[in-house]
């Protein structure tokens, strides 16, 4: 998942992408955290994410799969990922999560400051802190900036570099459209954090500067 | 490994757009995946791209390759630390189980990430890098690495691993916050060794000031100020307060 920590883009396009997971600790609170979780879930559905998977079930919210097989499905060891593109929307997840006092952990993912600012406005006290210090090493190796933004969405990396090229000559070519195209982008993503509404906005973006001939 | 089936494929390349590694090639009017480039994460078969069902998997014949496929699929679970997606927890859960303490620093050096995969040589360059500069590598039940290296203390792997190539893979552990600018040094020096990428964490305990000391050290390595992380709020019980 250590891509969630290193989602890349610009400071207004990661200020609409904040990924939220819901993770019991194996040897601490497995034991009866199904039920527990299942209220998170029903607090994560009505605060509206844009993606959503339980490892329960590997189906994002774009499957196709209904709330209650997502629910039903739902048992001990179960980790939930989900991505938020709206800041009142996840605040609003932390608030009701903060009442709930289910005692299950819970990780935010996205610009420091902005979480802090959050947890600040509901009263909570960060206890511990990932912070991404960027990348390193044979970085000419890497695809390009703009595509990264793509593949730095999935948290294992499932996106691969050749699908964001293919989906841009697509849409390019009239083929799909930039929704359809991010649907595309978000279906390898086996941990739900794709966020197809940012993927929007990059498509759309960088359509325009791009001639892409088919492979 | 995945094997494109040369009597079914009929040479449309859509597996190769898939790929997360780049390791299908389209040759004599068919695809076919490399051995050598493929890390196991199975995207090609998950994702039945394929119009004539033509990629199938076979056995994972011995225990590397088997690492390499739980490691690089993330639906799979790792057997020891039973944690699917590369199977390690990190410190997602620091607030019940104190993984990291106050005082202390831990990093998360994801190999690999983003998209150019790893060679287990490279890991272990960093991770004896690490290890020398006083980084206390984390033992086999928080991550799955561990298992390949007999001495923690070194961070040596086994030598028949290191020419498997994985999607990705996390050295990590912990220092004190004294030693953590040793460590990043070292870091920042052994990258200029490896023919990869990682992308690197810094995980904390946070004070009441939302502060977090060890990054003061940030300007003078040269490494810039962050702006992105994972926030823990500290809502798991029992909470940790160590």
């Amino acid at each position: 998942m250590t891509h969630s920590l290193h989602r890349e883009g610009t400071i207004d396009s990661l200020e609409r992408d904040y990924a939220l997971f819901i993770y019991p600790a194996r040897g601490f609170n497995y034991k009866g955290c199904a039920p527990k979780v299942r209220r998170l879930v029903e607090i994560v559905y009505q605060a509206g994410p844009v993606n959503m998977i339980t490892t329960t079930l590997r189906r994002n919210l774009y499957s196709g799969v209904r709330p209650e097989e997502v629910l039903d499905s739902i048992k001990e060891g179960i980790r939930v990922f989900s991505v938020f593109n709206n800041r009142e929307r996840i605040k609003e997840a932390l608030k009701r999560f903060k009442a709930a006092d289910e005692g299950i952990s819970i990780v935010v993912s996205g610009l420091v400051e902005r979480v802090r600012e959050i947890a600040l406005e509901i009263g909570l006290d960060p206890h511990t802190i990932n912070i991404s210090l960027g990348v390193h090493g044979g970085t000419d190796r890497l695809p390009p900036a703009d595509i990264r933004q793509f593949t730095t969405m999935c948290g294992h990396g499932m996106v691969s570099p050749i699908l964001v090229r293919d989906v841009i000559r697509r849409i390019n070519s009239g083929k799909i459209s930039s929704w359809d195209g991010s649907l595309v982008l978000a279906k390898p993503c086996a941990c739900g954090i794709y966020n197809p509404h940012r993927s929007v906005e990059l498509l759309e973006s960088l359509t325009p500067l791009y001639t892409v001939a088919r492979r | 490994m995945p094997v494109i089936n040369q009597e079914k494929c009929s040479g449309c390349r859509s597996c190769q757009t898939v790929c997360t590694v780049d390791a299908i090639h389209f040759k004599d009017k068919k695809c076919q995946i490399d051995p050598e480039l493929c890390t196991e994460c199975y995207v090609c078969f998950r994702m039945k791209i394929c119009p004539e069902d033509a990629i199938e998997t076979q056995d994972l014949t011995g225990f590397y390759k088997q690492f390499q496929h739980v490691l690089s699929d993330p639906v799979e679970t790792h057997g020891v630390t039973g944690v699917t997606g590369r199977g390690t927890e990190e410190v997602k859960t620091n607030d019940v189980s104190g993984r990291v303490k106050k005082g202390e620093v831990g990093l998360s050096i994801d190999m690999g990430r983003p998209g150019t995969g790893v060679f287990l040589r490279d890991a272990e360059k960093v991770a004896m890098a690490c290890a020398k500069a006083g980084f206390k590598l984390a033992p086999q039940e928080e991550t799955p690495l561990a298992a390949l290296m007999p001495d923690l203390s070194t961070g040596k792997l086994i030598d028949e691993c290191l020419d498997y190539r994985l999607l990705s893979v996390i050295v990590e552990g912990r220092c004190e916050e004294e030693k953590i600018k040793d460590v990043l040094k070292a870091l920042m020096k052994v990258q200029h060794e490896i023919d990869t990428v990682f992308s690197l964490g810094l995980i904390s305990r946070v004070d009441q000031n939302g502060h977090c000391k060890a990054l003061e050290c940030l300007d003078e390595l040269g490494i810039p100020q962050p702006h992105r992380g994972k926030v823990n709020p500290g809502l798991g019980k029992p909470l940790s307060t160590a």
